[in-house]
């Protein structure tokens, strides 16, 4: 096949347009059509977001938050917990910037509020950073309607914060009381693993007080636990960075791991059930289902 | 809630008891108890010291400007520096104190298993000898102190934290990451 010379020039133009072009393509992230959501996404229910270990500033954290920015458009939370390992790294100013307000720009545009917990790569002082709403303490509570959250700092876990914990709970008159921390009780993780002087310390409040899911990151995977003593279980520190295959293949204890890639969980509260979904950085639902309270369960089933 | 606290303080007051009936220490309990009122005195001074001079300083309070954060948290570093530029290790805690908290430190980890100890240990940064107002370095991990630990550890105000630091315990003001006293080569090797 040959072409007139006059058109060779305007062929090796189209040529490197088309190369230009393909390569462009290769380097966005894939984005497949969301699948639809498996939470109710109620008028009166509570939404949130669930993230850990968020804090790179680099392309992957960057690529979960457009899906998270993404999936509010069909799934409207108004407020996000972050698990912990909020700024990896330095923490000057243009940290808090590049690993945190811009890659969630469009969500704090929109006035979501993030409730911040402390990881072991973060400095106490965040805790006077406004954006975490963590109004100057390293642990704290917020509520929402019928669920009141109990922001741990695990990484400094002090007789004075677990003295807190117990009057907190004791007192809460939530219907749901959840606590949110960095380190994970139970963990299938090979690289951390379980944190046994949590459970001999704090799980005993969390049993004691009618506690039926607990967040925590840490593991940069994400998994969801069959329930230990009666509690839910959910490690989501897949927000930015990946422990490829950490995960233990043959742990008793996982209901549901992801450890390919990185991810984050939707979370809804509807009375007396929790829906929740995960979703992969490629926008993929890995794990999806619904908690009811124990309270309510435990009556269902004995009638 | 209470079972476990409970337990886990009265193995506190016998370790405390212990460490004074223990030949090595031959301290007796009002010893101790003196040397950890000493210990509470000297950090009230060290308080009091960053109290006043936080009153000279725009206020470690919330703010939206992370810029606004990290300008206070340097200015507060700094006269924390120059106030204590002639500090020296065992400056806050006494040498009997020190004894006390490495033999807690010490039955601590008898009690842990070897993959326990693993864990706990590895993110601790390797680290020399620690000095008295260095800076926590920004990049490494803050390891976390074993709450079962802390129990057993005098407590300290809430601006003061205890970090594995190498082999050695640092004494961290949280708000500032200095190092304001340590124990040297505390901690078992890992």
């Amino acid at each position: 096949m040959s072409f007139p010379r006059t058109d060779v020039p305007r062929l090796r133009t189209l040529l490197i347009t088309l190369c230009l072009a393909v390569s462009v393509a290769a380097a966005q992230p894939v984005r497949p059509a969301a699948p639809p959501s498996t939470l109710p996404n109620a008028a009166n229910s509570v939404k949130f977001l669930v993230i850990g270990d968020t804090g790179t500033g680099g392309r992957e954290q960057y690529q979960v938050a457009v899906k998270i920015a993404d999936a509010r458009q069909r799934f409207p939370f108004t407020f996000a917990i972050m698990l912990g390992d909020n700024l990896y790294g330095s923490e000057n100013a243009s940290a808090y910037v590049s690993k945190f307000e811009r890659p969630y720009k469009p969500l704090l545009d929109a006035g979501v509020k993030f409730y911040a917990a402390l990881g072991n790569h973060d400095e106490p002082s965040q805790r006077n950073y406004e954006k975490f709403n963590m109004d100057g303490n390293r642990y704290y509570t917020h509520g929402h309607d019928d669920v009141e959250f109990f922001v741990l700092d695990s990484t400094y876990m002090t007789p004075q914060q677990i003295d807190w914990l117990g009057n907190e709970l004791e007192e809460s008159d939530a219907k749901w009381k959840i606590p949110y921390m960095h380190h994970p009780m139970y963990s299938s993780g090979e690289k951390h693993g379980s944190e046994r002087d949590l459970q001999a310390l704090v799980e005993p409040l969390f049993v004691k007080h009618g506690v039926d899911v607990v967040f925590a990151g840490h593991e940069h995977f994400y998994e969801r636990l069959k329930p230990q003593k009666g509690i839910f279980y959910i490690t989501q520190g897949g927000g930015a960075k990946l422990r490829k295959g950490n995960l233990r293949d043959n742990s008793v204890m996982t209901a549901k791991g992801f450890d390919t890639d990185r991810s984050f969980t939707l979370v809804e509260i509807l009375e007396d059930h929790m829906f929740f979904e995960t979703v992969s950085r490629l926008g993929q639902v890995v794990d999806s289902g619904v908690i009811t309270r124990r309270e309510v369960s435990e009556t269902t089933s004995t009638k | 809630m209470r079972c476990p606290l409970f337990v886990a303080g009265v193995l506190s007051l016998v370790t405390v008891a212990a460490v004074a009936q223990t030949p090595g220490t031959r301290q007796p309990v009002n010893a101790q108890a003196a040397a950890l009122q000493d210990f509470q005195m000297r950090l009230d001074e060290y308080l009091k010291l960053r109290a006043t001079l936080v009153r000279g300083l725009k206020p470690l309070a919330p703010t939206p400007s992370a810029t606004e954060l990290a300008a206070r948290q340097a200015a507060l570093a700094a006269a924390l520096k120059k106030a204590r530029a002639g500090a020296k290790p065992g400056d806050l805690v006494p040498q009997n104190v020190v004894a006390q908290i490495a033999k807690a430190i010490r039955d601590d980890f008898t009690r842990r298993s070897a993959a326990d100890e693993r864990a706990t240990f590895s993110e601790v940064p390797n680290a020399v000898r620690p000095a008295i107002n260095q800076t926590y370095p920004a990049d490494a991990a803050l390891p976390t102190v074993p709450p079962l630990l802390l129990l057993n550890l005098p407590r300290l105000p809430d601006n003061l934290q205890y970090r594995f630091y190498g082999r050695h315990l640092i004494l961290l003001d949280g708000d500032t990451q200095i190092i304001v006293d340590y124990i040297a080569n505390v901690l078992p090797p890992h």
